[in-house]
């Protein structure tokens, strides 16, 4: 088989399959309902139930200490899009979904293209992904201990090797966000790889045997067999990906110590919203967090639905 | 396939989404017993010098009184809790942690108020516990019923810190003014170290130098005011610009500030300082035992108030660590009776000699390292509330306004009058979308 030989798959599959009996069908759906029950009682009890009430909380004036709420329409609202700190974290959390998220997808792509071919590839996989096991707050507070620009390890080691020059305040203000977002970019890593991985090994070996016997270059074979036949995994990353950016939190929480937040500056959407709701100082505003989040909510179910109009591609059957 | 990829990647969203709306909406609970028990959170973790204090005082009262202290060290963020817990009926009865942060709690209604416990007598001695506290450390301790919030039983106070040695080797004198501050800087420097050591990635201990600037040129409470003027015109005071040129004079001074100061990683400014890397550490009281372990040897604590400006006003920024009581608490009584038997001389010493802090009763001496301190609090012309209270009064104002403008000055990026420029600004900005 050639690369031509692809097949493109009608949009409509399994039409030709024949319908069980009606009594079947409903007994089915019956037993599917009965195995649903449980998980539809915890989900609705623990998430949507909350989340409601989350909705609503964001229409009161409500520190969420025992005190009573008070009604005030959209003011929280009025007051979050009016507020220039929470506009720039959700810069700072743009930030972190494009450059980390482009950085993240080439490395992904080019690990994996790399690794294909490798043959100690399940080594390199699991070593790749082992930053993802760790929990980010104990990465993040590492990170900032190699980065300190008094004694840390990046410092040090470029002095004791010669290259003092090419030492850099990591920390201070100019570079402390583009650290921590490189730092994220290392934990999530080795994550996309291994589900891209999974979905570039599915792709049979003939392809690219093929390939080969044709003369394709590298790119021609990345282009013409690994991406569009992995184009539904990349819709998952970037599913996926939308959403971890859009939650940051912890890395940049613990980047410079637990308990002691770094400059506003460097807030995230989300350490904004914990910051409004469980004040480290003074009185927490919780009905205040909660038109945010919902103003999160909003933007991330957006971006969801736009990134899977824009990776909607014809299905390609292999 | 691709549905049932869409299908799990939306319940994968809507799941994280509702995690993240369900926090808004969730809260735990903690359990009280009878009226001959009391639940008591503390801020302080189990093992710390503190904790080992309290641990021992509730063996000796409960053995005294019969009454059971039932005991959770939570930490920290004890009072995150608190609040949770008080959604509930669940909540404990006695609570300690910082001052700012009861004051917070107090105002939200999450504390009672606790002058009873003030006139209560302490036990084994004939004073009340009003009269063994002086005035000056709980004038900030009341809330905004005019109630007070808490009973001190440690004192914070901040501090320009150095080890008295090296200001001997350099040839130079404790500064009683700014200039003299900036004299020292000079010989530090001289002798290869810089003058000033600090964790830049904190942004409250970076304001530290502004704020105590400012309350010499424009004495105790003045960036409070300007801090809730909506029009950020308060800033433009001549005497703010004359702060804050100061603090340019510090900071750009060659060599004066510790190499890569503005990215420093907390404890490795603090460290290096007490390893001789710079002369001076701007501090709160705890700046000795938190480098104790790393110090040169033979490192001399000492420390001043932070010195005068011409024709400044002298004040000392001070903050307490002490016990409140919760409005639902099911046994305030025994709660207060708790306090006052803490506050004897005997607990006050055991605070004094087994965590080594400064015990809020000034007729118990604080430990070696920081009996300088305490001298100071004696001293004081005035004492004054811990950065102005804007952290706790203003909570975000100080975080997305101050410290982000302080910053700038601080790392040498703005001259100040930039930096008025971008205070006053700032605040109009910030004023106009959260009146």
């Amino acid at each position: 088989m050639t690369i031509s030989g692809i097949r493109r798959a009608p949009a409509v599959v399994g039409g030709e399959t024949p319908s069980p009996p009606r009594h079947q069908k409903a007994g089915s759906r019956r037993t599917v309902l009965l195995f649903l029950l449980p998980a539809f009682v915890v989900y609705t009890a623990v998430y949507i139930a909350p989340a409601v009430a989350s909705v609503a909380l964001s229409l009161f004036r409500y520190s969420g200490t025992g005190d009573d709420p008070k009604y005030i329409g959209l003011r929280n609202y009025r007051q979050a899009l009016r507020d220039e700190a929470f506009r720039s974290s959700f810069v700072n959390t743009f930030k972190v979904l494009f450059f980390v998220g482009i950085a993240v997808f080439v490395m992904s792509f080019v690990l994996t293209m790399t690794m294909r071919e490798m043959r100690a590839r399940g080594f390199v996989r699991a070593v790749l992904f082992f930053p993802f096991l760790v929990s980010p707050v104990i990465i993040a507070i590492v990170w900032g201990f190699m980065l300190d620009p008094t004694r840390g390890l990046v410092n040090t080691t470029l002095n004791e090797v010669g290259l003092g020059s090419f030492t850099q305040v990591w920390l201070g203000p100019k570079l402390i966000f583009p650290m921590m977002m490189t730092g994220m970019g290392w934990m999530f890593t080795g994550f996309f790889v291994t589900i891209l991985m999974a979905g570039v090994e599915r792709i049979p070996p003939y392809y690219y045997e093929s390939a080969d016997l044709a003369g394709a270059t590298r790119w021609q074979k990345f282009r013409l067999i690994t991406l569009p036949l992995s184009w539904d995994v990349v819709g998952i990353m970037a599913v996926l990906w939308v959403i971890n950016a859009m939650k940051t939190f912890e890395f940049i929480y613990a980047f410079t110590g637990v308990g002691t937040p770094p400059s506003a500056t460097n807030w995230t959407a989300a350490l904004y919203v914990y910051y409004t709701g469980f004040a480290n100082t003074g009185q927490p505003a919780l009905g205040s967090a909660c038109a945010m989040t919902v103003i999160m909510l909003l933007i991330i179910a957006v971006l969801v639905v736009l990134i899977q109009r824009l990776m909607r591609r014809e299905r390609i059957e292999f | 396939m691709r549905k049932r990829m869409r299908i799990l990647a939306a319940g994968a969203a809507a799941a994280v989404l509702a995690g993240t709306l369900a926090a808004c909406g969730s809260s735990g609970s903690m359990g009280t017993e009878d009226s001959k028990t009391i639940t008591y959170w503390s801020t302080w973790n189990k093992g710390e010098p503190q904790q080992q204090v309290i641990q021992q005082a509730i063996g000796s009262f409960t053995k005294e009184t019969g009454i059971k202290v039932r005991a959770q060290f939570s930490g920290r963020q004890v009072m995150k809790q608190v609040d949770t817990a008080n959604n509930t009926s669940k909540v404990p009865d006695l609570v300690d942690d910082s001052s700012e942060s009861l004051l917070s709690a107090a105002n939200s209604g999450v504390l009672q108020g606790v002058d009873a416990v003030y006139g209560r007598s302490v036990p084994g001695e004939s004073k009340t516990v009003a009269q063994v506290i002086p005035p000056a450390s709980v004038k900030f301790l009341k809330d905004d019923k005019g109630q007070y919030a808490l009973v001190p039983y440690q004192t914070l106070v901040t501090s320009l810190w150095f080890n008295d040695k090296m200001m001997q080797k350099i040839g130079a004198t404790p500064p009683k003014t700014f200039d003299e501050l900036l004299d020292t800087c000079g010989k530090a420097v001289a002798h290869g170290m810089a003058c000033v050591a600090d964790d830049g990635t904190i942004p409250d201990y970076n304001a530290y130098w502004l704020t105590q600037l400012v309350s010499r040129y424009l004495g105790p409470e003045w960036i409070r005011k300007a801090a809730a003027d909506k029009t950020g015109q308060t800033w433009r005071d001549p005497k703010f610009l004359a702060a804050a040129q100061a603090l340019e004079k510090l900071v750009k001074g060659k060599g004066n500030m510790l190499s890569g100061y503005q990215g420093s990683k907390l404890p490795a400014g603090q460290q290096a300082w007490s390893q001789n890397k710079a002369l001076y550490l701007l501090m709160g009281s705890w700046a000795a035992s938190d480098t104790k372990n790393y110090a040169a040897s033979g490192f001399d604590y000492d420390s001043v108030t932070f010195p005068s400006v011409p024709n400044g006003q002298m004040s000392v920024d001070s903050q307490s660590v002490g016990f409140g009581i919760t409005k639902k608490a099911k046994n305030p009584a025994a709660a207060q009776k708790f306090i006052a038997y803490f506050m004897s001389k005997r607990w006050m010493s055991e605070l004094s000699s087994k965590a080594g802090v400064i015990p809020s009763r000034p007729d118990v001496p604080a430990p070696a390292t920081l009996a300088s301190v305490q001298k100071q609090l004696a001293d004081a012309p005035v004492v004054t509330r811990y950065l102005d209270g804007v952290p706790s009064i203003y909570p975000n104002y100080w975080t997305n306004v101050f410290d982000v403008a302080d910053d700038q000055l601080f790392f040498g990026e703005t001259s100040p009058e930039k930096f008025v420029d971008k205070l006053v600004s700032s605040s109009k900005s910030y004023w106009a979308s959260h009146s």
